[in-house]
């Protein structure tokens, strides 16, 4: 418990010292950075906008966090931030797809084709996730993958997206109800 | 004891968590030449430390200024405040003065004047 605080800290003050470098007019070490949370900001915008145009989402969630480094205060880690502005680019970007809606679905689906499992098993059961996260909203799709998948703790997704932790509660319930639900009419009992 | 609706049955929810991990869809991998577009794109956007600029030379003057107005406005509202005061001892002392004035003696005293002559 003390060695993963110890982490914790450690990792914001490396944050701390690379957010100043960047401030200082260091662009190598918003470098660092990227490299550090790219993986992460991939995994929450993936199942959210889907594969297509995502190396662009990430591009874009990047190019916010940069822009609005002088006004970060570091009162939140820089991770919570960052994946606020993941949630926010995501939101835009499901926003300009509004009107083709079905058509994202079918590029979330369709890019799960594109990288297909070990055996047929698990191909069946990834496909059979996708399509119950497509039958999520995005805010209780985002707490299912912020939670149970990024391992982030119900207080700081209440930060992250500004709601209450009862919200984040009863978000995951109804996000774990619904996938649990569509398992079972697939099949499936996890 | 009974769990609330929150929060079921724990060990269900730890086999659905290591499901989803498990068959979660990786995303793919980034484009080879990602992290040097978005290194470009930055460079184009160089960080303005506006901010700092603008609490210095600007915030401070405003926050100055309404210190200023603030401190007026309370000197403004102690002066009313002798002024008002002031009016209010004069109203009284004349308004005193009135009832204990030279006509309401003389009432008096014509009344008492009548006393010694009656007796």
């Amino acid at each position: 418990m003390q060695a993963a605080r110890d982490t914790f800290n450690a990792d914001n003050a490396d944050d701390a010292e690379l957010i100043q470098r960047c401030l200082n007019g260091n662009s190598q070490s918003f470098r660092q950075l990227y490299r550090k949370y790219q993986q992460s900001v991939r995994n929450i915008l993936y199942p959210l906008c889907g594969a297509d145009s995502l190396d662009d989402l990430v591009q874009e969630v990047f190019l916010r966090a940069w822009k609005g480094l002088p006004r970060f205060r570091g009162s939140a880690q820089f991770s919570t931030w960052l994946y606020r502005i993941c949630w926010n680019v995501a939101s835009d970007q499901r926003r300009r797809y509004a009107r083709q809606r079905s058509q994202t679905q079918e590029l979330v689906l369709s890019a799960l084709a594109a990288h297909p499992g070990p055996d047929v098993m698990q191909l069946h059961h990834q496909q059979a996730l996708q399509r119950g996260m497509a039958q999520l909203s995005p805010e209780q799709c985002l707490v299912l993958v912020l939670h149970d998948l990024e391992d982030l703790p119900q207080k700081e997704i209440a930060h992250i997206l500004g709601i209450p932790v009862g919200t984040v509660k009863s978000r995951l319930f109804h996000a774990r109800t619904t996938i649990r639900k569509h398992l079972l009419q697939e099949g499936i009992t996890p | 004891m009974s769990q609330t609706p929150l929060e079921p049955n724990r060990s269900e929810e730890e086999r659905l968590q290591q499901f989803l991990r498990q068959s979660r869809t990786s995303p793919p991998p980034p484009s080879s030449d990602l992290e040097d577009r978005i290194l470009r794109s930055i460079a184009a956007h160089p960080l303005k430390q506006r901010s700092r600029l603008f609490w210095g030379w600007v915030g401070i003057p405003i926050l100055v200024a309404m210190l200023l107005s603030w401190v007026g406005y309370r000197r403004w509202q102690a002066q009313m405040l002798v002024q008002e005061t002031e009016a209010l001892e004069t109203f009284l002392v004349s308004t005193w003065g009135g009832l204990l004035g030279q006509d309401g003696v003389e009432a008096e005293t014509w009344w008492i004047e009548l006393g010694p002559e009656g007796s």
